[in-house]
């Protein structure tokens, strides 16, 4: 034990201390000589069952570097197949679609913005819209890369819900997370689809039957609190958590409307929302341009403020349809290897898999409502 | 109570109690197998003064109570390390406090360490046996003499 322990001093001394060689040479001499002195003397009760805990430590080391072995192939084949989200979809109004892309025929509605898988990666075929606010398990949570289960859905199904969160929870090693250090929101680059992180401490309870309305409330709220610097305070939107959230947004919404078609002379920002919601209106005209391309603050802040009343009445309209919780599930398969270390190498692997098969969280854990669960299963290759 | 804190009592407690306890014990031992060579065989029991085997039997069976614990709770320690560092898969981890962060019970193991070490004892009764696992001896470890502690260890999980 202690020769193990002097060694290991010795290894911090040089590596992280950075000290000289020679001195902790000559300080490790004695000890080790000492310590050498009493394992060699010890060494004779290795027939009478010392070889029980040889044998332990040597099972336990071994089944240790495995998992690491294991873990480490899986990242590497994880990281060559992440994709970041503006790798993934991309976004055209419906004139400026370039002919690449093919768009869904015979569309009843006509949309500002369509989304397309982008290309050459990807197809290029347009994802249709489904009704629906769909939670994604980010397991990862890196904020550059999509979960992959996330690619899977979109790029297989061709399809996109309404509203999309990518969900990562991060689990942090003390009791308790403050509500205003919990909860991270940010937009992407595809509107509708949001990251939010959920920092949570090991008391906090997360994942429960009312994660959809959490994850919901959290996304609204930061919607929201994007407007500090638009010209309309949007209140009664601050009351969430409660039913009748909803109705308070739609409600406000349809005032805004209301303003805007009533526009009076007397006040400037109303003006500008009619404006706005005039070009809105005519479908034909090209769309207008994003916020941060406006050339006038104010306009800027009345474009950001629509922007915000659509991406709220979208995220509402999803929330109403219904919610979806996507979980991925990684199936790996071991690639074919040549050779005898192939071989070798092979059989560790598939050790590794059946181990991570045992140990893995099953979904059927997860206490969110089984009605709104779905299972993405895909393969990787190791 | 804050780490520094912490810290501080386990340095002050180490050095200015539980070393000098050590200090002494070992000399002690020492000093008596120099005059009688014959008390090696159980260095513990073998100096304890006359009359006071009862009293020091108490002190070793609570000594062995608290190593025992103290194994428990670090291969718990132990393999929520290995587990975050990508060693060992994920398994159910309990934290048991909110005062202190680090304490955490680890349900499966605990349950393998029992079984494991309750074969052991029943296959092999020979305590020397299970002295010998310590290929570094800790036989002459204060309050821990081989004979009775190491099976305690065993005992007192249940």
């Amino acid at each position: 034990m202690t020769f193990i322990t002097t060694n290991l001093v010795t290894l911090v001394a040089l590596i992280v201390w950075r000290k000289h060689p020679l001195i902790v040479f000559l300080i490790w001499l004695p000890f080790v000589t000492f310590d050498g002195l009493y394992l060699s003397s010890s060494l004779v009760k290795v027939p009478n069952g010392a070889w029980f805990t040889l044998l332990l430590g040597g099972i336990l080391a071994s089944f240790f570097s495995l998992w690491r072995y294991g873990k480490e192939k899986q990242w590497t084949s994880e990281a060559m197949e992440s994709v970041r989200l503006n790798d993934l979809i991309i976004s055209y109004s419906e004139s400026a679609t370039p002919k690449s892309y093919s768009s869904v025929r015979n569309r009843a509605d006509s949309v500002a913005n369509r989304l397309f898988l982008k290309l050459p990666r990807y197809s290029g075929a347009e994802l249709s819209i489904i009704k629906g606010f769909g939670i994604f398990f980010d397991k990862a949570g890196t904020d550059l890369h999509v979960p992959q289960v996330y690619e899977h859905f979109v790029t297989k199904f061709e399809a996109q819900l309404s509203a999309v969160v990518f969900l990562h929870l991060r689990a942090l090693g003390c009791p308790h997370v403050t509500e205003e250090e919990r909860y991270t929101v940010a937009k992407t680059s595809v509107k509708d689809v949001y990251r939010l992180t959920i920092r949570y401490g090991y008391n906090d309870h997360v994942v429960t039957p009312d994660l959809g309305r959490l994850v919901y409330d959290e996304v609204r709220k930061s919607i929201i609190r994007g407007t500090t610097s638009g010209v309309r305070p949007v209140d009664a939107t601050v009351a969430t958590g409660n039913d009748t959230t909803t109705l308070n947004m739609n409600g406000t919404t349809d005032t805004a409307a209301a303003a805007a078609v009533t526009s009076t002379p007397d006040h400037d920002s109303n003006e500008q929302v009619a404006d706005d919601e005039k070009q809105h209106h005519h479908p034909s005209s090209p769309t207008p341009s994003p916020p941060f391309k406006s050339t006038s603050a104010s306009a800027s802040a009345t474009a950001s403020s629509k922007s915000i009343a659509l991406r709220l009445k979208t995220l509402d309209d999803s929330y109403e349809s219904q919610t979806l919780f996507l979980v991925g599930k990684e199936q790996l398969r071991i690639t074919h290897r040549k050779g005898l270390s192939g071989m070798l190498e092979r059989a560790i692997l598939a050790l590794f898999l059946f181990v991570r098969d045992n140990t893995r969280q099953k979904v059927a854990q997860l206490d969110v409502p089984v009605d709104k669960l779905v299972e993405v299963g895909f393969v990787g290759l190791i | 109570m804050h780490q520094a804190d912490e810290n501080r009592a386990i340095q002050i407690s180490w050095l200015a109690f539980a070393y000098p306890c050590l200090l002494f014990a070992y000399i002690g031992q020492a000093a008596y197998i120099s005059r009688d060579p014959s008390a090696y065989s159980n260095p513990f029991f073998n100096t304890v003064p006359p009359h006071m085997f009862y009293p020091s039997l108490v002190i070793s069976i609570l000594a062995a109570i608290v190593a025992s614990q103290a194994l428990i709770t670090s291969t718990f320690q132990l393999l929520s390390q290995i587990m975050h560092s990508s060693y060992f898969p994920h398994v159910e981890m309990i934290y048991t406090s909110s005062k202190f962060h680090g304490q955490v019970y680890i349900p499966i193991a605990n349950w393998l360490m029992m079984i494991g070490t309750v074969i052991v004892t029943a296959v092999y009764h020979n305590v020397r046996f299970i002295e010998s696992w310590h290929l570094q001896s800790c036989a002459n470890a204060p309050g821990r003499p081989p004979d009775l502690a190491t099976p305690m260890v065993f005992v007192s999980f249940s």
